[in-house]
């Protein structure tokens, strides 16, 4: 898949989606059929196809590809997609390619999702809609937590493009007589950046072991593995983006692109304080692994 | 593999419950016989084969991999380390002696090791040189069949305990070359001319001292290695003690502790101070992954220092924060743990203390990141 999108143009797919529909309605759904993102079904309780959910998604994120990938990959048991959305701020990117899918609240209620009221698009979420839905009803967490761990793998891709721009800028870019590399301010800022992603690395791999595993017990492991993106993502994209200065704001720059992928992501459905919140809830009732386990109320 | 590691986890907490007294935090806390539960302990892992079991059944161990060897360390951390000083023998000098040593070094030293039955202290950094320890001053001058030893050496954690340190002393001096002419010597710390200075401090008893050298004699016999290959051996050293402490794992047992320590209370912690504890529960999880990586790669046969220096920066870090929470989460009484008989609270304030030195010892943090940052930023 990596390959594929890289034959497809990286990050020129986004920058082209911009003023050319077809990139979103035509070409990239094309291309995720022929890399076969159709066949791969991450319920079916075998490790390998989260996994490979998992890696498509990386791979995604690393091009900041524009498309609802994580969306199709965890509608994959309902009709044509599914998307996870704050019910009091239904915000989502590319509700405009959401015909016929259906939406859930963090908590598995559904809905479908009929259209999108108003385009809300900003420069920093320039794909994004206010979806517009039915009647909720109950429904099964599964999605929400399928959905929630990929949408990591999706901003762990888009995160490791931005430290390889960052450490190629910091070793190209001469600043007072020398490669920015040099300075231990710049060094010591891309160390940092390297541990977040390494701990978020293995975090979500965690998660998604932990989610082949225990199905709809792994809440809590996914909502900790949401927290370690949430936190990962601010650091390292202030990072990156102190790294490049001005040229990273620019359009023309690939990090404004990564920059912007996984902003809805990382304030819907919670953000940072709220995901944290959720987290401490979902502890209570289910207690945290590890190897003196936090005990919840129902584990007693 | 997983029944092995958790049947060995089994076996160590029964262990623990049974051999240590309730109120055990830590062999250091001034009380003698805190430090003969520690010297206890060790003779009966040694006994049951677990003190050094991934060492060869030669020198008495068991030939266990890195992952066995990881649940010792996790679970001997986790209990307030009753091994005492005797991790660093085992850890890293018997290993190195193994390597480096001659037939005669090995028959002396690594049976006493493996049976629990010596302190070995770490004679590297000085008054000159801490992180920068090819600034080390510290001589060995020949003399008849051996060497004279002058020098100082300072912040020599369990000196004053020790039988035995491994030293580093410059036999040359190349001012364009400092990192040559450095020679390890094995020096038995009852030499005459071998003098100890303790330093009280906020790491606890015992673990600060200054160690002086006037004209102690070594015999040749006692030069590991090579005469002047000494930095290549300390590098070897630092690969061993790569993972370090197993510091998340006591981070991991304090932050659950505190939660059932608290019981009702818990929800008179403000809102904001239990989401500090859920973003360290997280952290702690994300360390431990970050030493599985490692583990899995010495398992391997081919460790990534980038992925070991990324451990070690989080590790610490981790350790600082969530000492800072405990100490909230206690309150006032962690200051004082006299007011309570409670163990988690003097655990609290011990785990605090020692959490302060984590940025600092075995390699400050800026030393981690430089070697991170240089391996990533090598040209391609």
């Amino acid at each position: 898949m990596s390959s594929a999108l890289r034959r497809a143009g990286g990050t020129d797919l986004v920058k082209r989606a911009v003023t050319e529909p077809t990139v979103r309605t035509v070409e990239i759904p094309a291309l995720l059929e022929r890399a076969g993102l159709g066949d791969i079904n991450p319920y079916s309780g075998d490790i390998n196809e989260i996994a490979a959910a998992a890696y498509a998604c990386r791979a995604a994120g690393a091009v900041a590809l524009p498309f609802p990938i994580v969306g199709q990959l965890a509608g994959a048991q309902s009709a044509l997609g599914l998307v996870l959305v704050s019910r009091t701020q239904p915000v989502v990117d590319h509700v405009d390619l959401m015909t016929g899918w259906q939406a859930v609240d963090r908590f598995g209620s559904r809905t479908d999702v009929v259209g999108a009221v108003e385009s809300a698009r900003t420069i920093s979420a320039p794909f994004a809609g206010i979806a517009k839905t039915t009647t909720w009803s109950e429904g099964e967490i599964s999605p929400v937590l399928v959905y929630l761990v990929l949408e990591c793998w999706s901003v762990l891709g888009s995160l490791e493009s931005a430290l390889a721009l960052s450490v190629q800028h910091a070793k190209d870019r001469v600043q007072f007589g020398s490669p920015l590399s040099r300075y231990q301010a710049i060094q010591f800022q891309i160390a940092d950046a390297y541990v977040e992603l390494g701990g978020l690395e293995v975090i979500v791999e965690q998660a998604v072991a932990s989610y082949a595993s225990h199905g709809a017990q792994s809440l809590t492991d996914i909502v900790a593995a949401r927290v370690a993106m949430l936190e990962a993502a601010e650091k390292c994209l202030r990072v990156a983006h102190q790294i490049h200065g001005a040229v990273g704001f620019t359009d023309e720059h690939d990090l404004a692109w990564l920059s912007r992928h996984g902003h809805i992501a990382r304030r819907s459905p919670l953000g940072v304080s709220g995901t944290l919140a959720w987290a401490a809830e979902s502890i209570e009732r289910h207690g945290f692994d590890g190897l003196f386990p936090v005990m919840g109320a129902g584990r007693e | 593999m997983q029944t092995e590691a958790g049947e060995l986890r089994t076996k160590l907490r029964a262990m623990i419950d049974e051999r240590l007294p309730a109120d055990f935090v830590g062999s250091f806390t001034g009380d003698s016989k805190d430090l003969a539960t520690a010297e206890d302990f060790c003779r009966q892992l040694a006994e049951d084969k677990l003190l050094c079991m991934a060492w060869p059944e030669a020198y008495g161990g068991q030939d266990a991999g890195p992952w066995l060897q990881t649940i010792v360390r996790e679970e001997m951390w986790a209990h307030f380390e009753p091994r005492g000083a005797q991790y660093m023998g085992v850890n890293w000098v018997g290993p190195v002696i193994m390597r480096h040593g001659t037939e005669e070094q090995k028959s002396e030293h690594l049976p006493r090791i493996s049976a629990g039955e010596v302190i070995w202290c770490q004679g590297f950094s000085e008054p000159e040189a801490g992180s920068d320890l090819s600034g080390l001053r510290t001589t060995a001058t020949p003399d008849g069949d051996g060497y004279r030893i002058n020098g100082q050496k300072v912040w020599t954690s369990y000196a004053s305990i020790a039988g035995w340190c491994f030293l580093l002393a410059r036999t040359e001096r190349n001012p364009a070359d400092l990192r040559s002419g450095i020679t390890v010597f094995l020096v038995k710390t009852d030499s005459p001319g071998f003098s100890v200075r303790p330093l009280d401090s906020l790491v606890g008893h015992m673990h600060l001292n200054e160690v002086f050298f006037s004209d102690v004699y070594v015999p040749a016999s006692q030069v590991l290695g090579e005469v002047g290959q000494g930095w290549r051996i300390v590098m070897e050293v630092l690969a061993y003690e790569r993972l370090g402490i197993a510091r998340y794992s006591k981070c991991d047992r304090l932050l659950a502790e505190v939660r059932t320590h608290l019981g009702e209370e818990w929800n008179d912690v403000p809102s904001g101070l239990r989401e500090r504890w859920v973003r360290a529960l997280v952290r702690t999880r994300q360390s431990r992954l970050l030493a599985y990586r490692v583990v899995a790669a010495q398992a391997a046969g081919h460790v990534d220092p980038a992925d070991v220096a990324a451990y070690r920066i989080a590790v610490t870090v981790l350790d600082q924060e969530v000492s800072e929470i405990l100490t909230e989460i206690v309150g006032p009484k962690a200051l004082s743990p006299g007011l309570t008989e409670s163990k988690l609270v003097r655990a609290v304030e011990d785990h605090w203390r020692y959490a302060l030195a984590g940025t600092v010892s075995s390699g400050t943090i800026e030393m981690q990141r430089r070697a991170l940052a240089r391996a990533i930023l090598a040209p391609a």
